[in-house]
């Protein structure tokens, strides 16, 4: 049984294979949103903040001219303090920012320089700062002590040269700051760059994988129809066609291989040569039957019924061409019957139908026309042709003799003989030949009589 | 049928598909506050922010106080007084776990309070619930207070963040990862990250419908104005006195409540520091600042003055804010009277609060103007508990005493402004036995009128709260009877 199961397995084999593919396939796309998720929420996650925080320290670091200008401004130490907070708020928010730069994954290089130009822009503020508290308290003093303070203005003058000297250098500052920043700035658009960039290099790989494997899977697909076309539906459409076949040939069907459509196949030869074998058994039924039917069953000489349906078939070749009609009868049959049984009368009709089958010629149709009578239809020949070949036939009967059960006998028949009568019917002929052989029976028996042809046969219809 | 099923199935799943989308931007919140906290453990410390932080939404008290300042049941589900007011005893709500699965139930609870009452645990509102002789443990869910005098201020008081319920096995740790019984258990806290909080899935109460949040500090003005005007900020409970006020206030996004917290904001004096001892010196400062100019650092509201450390909203509030009008003048004449003729020059220490900063700024032209020689010291808050609050290193600094009904500290030998007086000590004595409400609020004022008198601290204004969040955020308190930022209480609209 375990030979049977052979397509089963093998489909089985082919379509896991193809869900396999399949499964594949949705098994990469399915790894690659999960790596693209994580890429993007790595972008966004890392180098987008690292982005913002960048621009919050371009910003914050541009801003600090604005706060140093607002110092330069103050008049009063409120203004004075009150830039000095923002210039402490932003320098610890550069610093923030730029731990939290150092710290992302999106930065790399050192921040030395970023913080070291931080540092000197703050001291120098706060240098400034110092410049601008004494500028304050000077003016003050001025006003305290009237217009014409000439220390005053001096150092006042002093003080304004310093603090110009100091606003220049903020200026450098502040731009190496804005630089420095720059560059961190720059690195990191550039890594994002970057990053997109090796994310669509990487998008583009995994679709050429995702296409490769949808073409294997329509391979595999392919290979299945294929497979199925040839080891399934091509066989049973064979089989369908040797069944489907006036005469169905089994030797035709495949039923080669181990497989259930090999079984299927085996199953329907066997199923056809049973058949056939049966048809075979009723034709030769037949044949006999029909054998049977038209011949006599003791002689094997064709019975009166095939002799009269022959006659029929005939008519229009018997109406142009010469015959002669025999009539044979066996002289004392009833005797013979009776003195040595039937059976001894059966072997003597068969001896006389193998005699008359031997002595009439090829073409002459011979039949068993009643008991002990024999009648033939002898196409081409006239009478006077046929006369000595009966007469030679009537010699060797009665000169052989025939043994039945020990016993020698002695049997004679006698022959009426009527050639073809022109333009009239065969039966007319075939009554002539009947009267000849009543002839011949009343003259004596075992002799050839033969109807002697009349002025009024030339005339059609007989006279009886 | 199928058809109408069908249909069904397709909305279905564009729901599915949609609100997830909808409900990651709505479900999560970023609550920034200005001072980072010492610490998460709210029995341990008087700095507020860590109150806001985890008061409400970590940890919660047999009590609550709600947005009107009123009190209500929390783990108690109620409470009785006895007759004499000396028996108060708590039945409280069963099925209440903590955030590391363990059980509440009355020995916990009795655990809490003890170790609130205890002066090794180290609380600093410990002294607030003088009043409570003994914690009896009445049955597994029952809790019997037993006072030594009246104090029908107890529930009140419970529903305070020092008497937070915690329990003896994460009580260690709370400092660092707080484990309690609200509806948001503590994730993480990464600094400069911030305190991260999920809803609790096994809370006894309504889940809240914010299922997560993150509490951000941002103490440098410029970045908490950056960050709000970038729109990072979801909520944040004070922007009373921020620069970009006005401009936020108009912005569609941004939503701004008016409200007052019961904050006293003073400019605090070292009492230990020579000069301050004299009381002239105190008083010369209370006249040198200008406080009607200090209130421009407020663009959009003006809160009320204030001359003792007492809230205007109080029934026994007594108003004393005209006590020392601004007059460099006469602040001269004590300074030369007390001997400081040629100047004083002291340092001013700056927390990193918006008002104090600000403050600082027109403190310090006020009191140059009347010939203090002022240095503002700026520092971070850590460094303000540190130096201010524990060393007591300090001249003069300015914050607000957020905690209600805290009038108490000036009778307390130990607190940061060094101020021991034994008559005020005498007159808290009193007011603690005071039984009925007409004599203690009588006592009351007579407190706030020494206080005033003595000059003890510049009591400047109440501390404005007004709260900015985005719109579409519902459930903000206005007000700010107690510092908290009940995340329970928010929706997304």
């Amino acid at each position: 049984m375990r030979e049977g199961f052979g397509l089963t397995a093998r489909l089985a084999v082919l379509t896991a294979l193809l869900t396999l593919v399949i499964l594949s396939t949705i098994g990469v796309a399915l790894l690659s949103f999960g790596e693209y998720r994580q890429a993007l929420s790595r972008l966004s996650s890392e180098s987008t903040r690292a982005l913002m925080t960048a621009s919050r320290l371009k910003q914050q670091s541009e801003s600090m001219v604005g706060s140093g200008a607002l110092l330069l401004l103050a008049d009063d130490h409120f203004s004075r303090r009150q830039a000095m907070f923002e210039i402490g708020d932003r320098e610890a928010w550069i610093r923030e920012l730029v731990v939290e730069l150092e710290a992302s994954p999106a930065t790399q290089g050192t921040f030395g320089e970023l913080d070291e130009t931080l540092e000197q822009l703050v001291d120098n503020l706060r240098a400034l700062d110092t410049l601008v508290q004494q500028r304050i308290d000077t003016q003050a003093q001025r006003v305290s002590r009237g217009l014409h303070d000439a220390d005053g203005i001096l150092r006042l003058h002093h003080l304004e040269e310093r603090i110009a000297e100091q606003v220049r250098i903020n200026r450098t500052l502040s731009m190496e700051l804005g630089v420095a920043v720059g560059f961190h700035v720059n690195h990191i658009r550039s890594q994002l760059d970057t990053s997109v960039e090796r994310l669509n290099e990487e998008i583009r790989r995994r679709e050429r994988v995702l296409a490769a494997f949808a073409g294997v899977a329509m391979l595999v697909l392919l290979v299945t129809v294929l497979y199925v076309n040839r080891s399934v539906v091509r066989r049973v459409l064979q089989l369908h066609r040797a069944i489907s076949r006036q005469r169905p040939a089994p030797e035709e069907l495949d039923v080669s291989g181990r497989d259930e459509i090999a079984r299927m196949a085996r199953s329907m030869q066997r199923y056809m040569h049973d058949i056939s074998d049966n048809e075979r058994r009723i034709l030769a039924m037949n044949r006999e039957l029909d054998f049977l039917a038209s011949h006599d069953a003791l002689t094997h000489l064709y019975n009166r019924h095939h002799f009269e349906r022959a006659l029929d078939a005939r008519q229009a070749e018997l109406q142009e061409n010469l015959y002669s009609v025999v009539m044979v009868d066996i002289d004392h049959f009833k005797r013979i019957n009776d003195t040595h049984g039937h059976a001894a009368g059966d072997q003597v009709i068969c001896r006389v139908a193998e005699l008359l089958d031997e002595g009439l010629p090829e073409a002459a149709l011979l039949a068993r026309y009643g008991g002990e009578e024999f009648v033939a239809l002898v196409p081409g020949y006239s009478a006077a042709a046929l006369e000595p070949l009966l007469e030679a036939t009537r010699r060797r009967l009665a000169r052989s003799a025939i043994v039945v059960d020990g016993v020698s006998l002695r049997v004679t028949a006698s022959f009426g003989v009527a050639q073809k009568i022109p333009a009239a019917a065969f039966s007319l002929c075939l009554k002539a030949a009947d009267e000849a052989l009543y002839e011949a029976k009343r003259r004596g028996r075992n002799r050839v009589v033969v109807r002697p042809l009349r002025q009024s046969d030339s005339e059609g219809g007989g006279d009886g | 049928m199928a058809k109408r099923s069908s249909v069904m199935a397709a909305w279905g799943l564009a729901l599915l598909m949609a609100v997830p989308a909808l409900a990651v931007a709505q479900q999560s919140l970023r609550v920034d506050l200005q001072l980072e906290p010492p610490h998460l453990d709210p029995t341990r410390t008087a700095s507020a922010t860590t109150a806001e932080t985890t008061h409400r939404n970590v940890f919660q008290g047999l009590t609550r106080i709600d947005r009107h300042g009123k009190v209500r049941p929390a783990l108690a589900q109620r409470w009785e007084v006895s007759e004499d007011g000396l028996k108060y005893r708590f039945w409280l709500r069963q099925g209440v776990r903590f955030h590391d699965g363990q059980r509440f139930d009355a020995e916990v609870a009795a655990y809490s309070l003890r170790r609130l009452l205890s002066e090794a645990a180290g609380n600093p509102q410990r002294l607030l619930y003088q009043a409570i002789r003994e914690v009896e443990v009445a049955g597994s869910h029952s809790l019997v207070l037993h006072l030594s005098r009246p104090d029908s201020l107890l529930p009140f008081r419970l529903g305070l963040s020092a008497a937070v319920m915690v329990h003896p096995a994460s009580e260690p740790t709370n400092a660092s990862r707080p484990v309690g019984t609200g509806p948001y258990a503590f994730q993480g806290w990464e600094r400069g990250e911030g305190v991260a909080l999920a809803a609790f899935a096994e809370y006894w109460g309504e889940a809240p419908a914010i299922e997560r949040a993150t509490f951000t500090y941002t103490s440098n003005r410029l970045e908490l104005e950056g960050g709000l005007a970038e729109g990072l900020i979801d909520l944040y409970p004070d922007a009373s006195s921020l620069t970009s006020h006005l401009a936020l206030s108009h912005r569609a996004d941004y939503r701004i409540l008016d409200g007052f917290s019961e904050g006293e904001v003073i400019m605090a004096v070292n009492h230990a520091r020579e000069p301050f001892a004299d009381r002239r010196v105190r008083r010369a400062l209370a006249h040198a600042v200008n406080r009607e100019a200090l209130l421009e650092i407020y663009p959009a509201i003006t809160p009320p003055l204030i001359g003792s450390h007492f809230s205007p909203g109080h029934p026994a509030y007594v108003d004393l804010a005209d006590r020392y009008p601004h007059d460099p003048q006469r602040a001269r004449e004590l300074l030369a009277d007390a001997g400081h003729a040629e100047g004083l020059s002291l340092t001013l220490t700056v927390p990193p609060t918006q008002y104090a900063e600000l403050s600082s700024l027109y403190i310090a032209s006020d009191l140059e103007a009347v010939g203090i020689e002022v240095a503002l010291q700026r520092v971070s808050w850590p460094q303000w508990l540190e130096q201010v609050f524990n060393d007591r290193e300090y001249d003069l600094t300015i914050v607000a005493h957020v905690e209600p009904m805290d009038i108490d500290i000036y009778a307390r030998d130990d607190y940061y402004f060094n101020y021991r007086d034994p008559r005020f000590q005498a007159l808290w004595t009193q007011i603690e036995a005071a039984q009925e409400p007409e004599a203690r609020h009588a006592l009351l004022g007579e407190a706030q009128r020494h206080l005033a008198e003595e000059a003890v601290n510049v009591f400047l204004f109440l501390k404005p709260q007004q709260a900015i969040h985005k719109v579409g955020l519902t459930g903000v308190w206005s007000n700010a009877p107690i510092p908290a930022v009940v995340l329970q209480e928010l929706e997304w609209e």
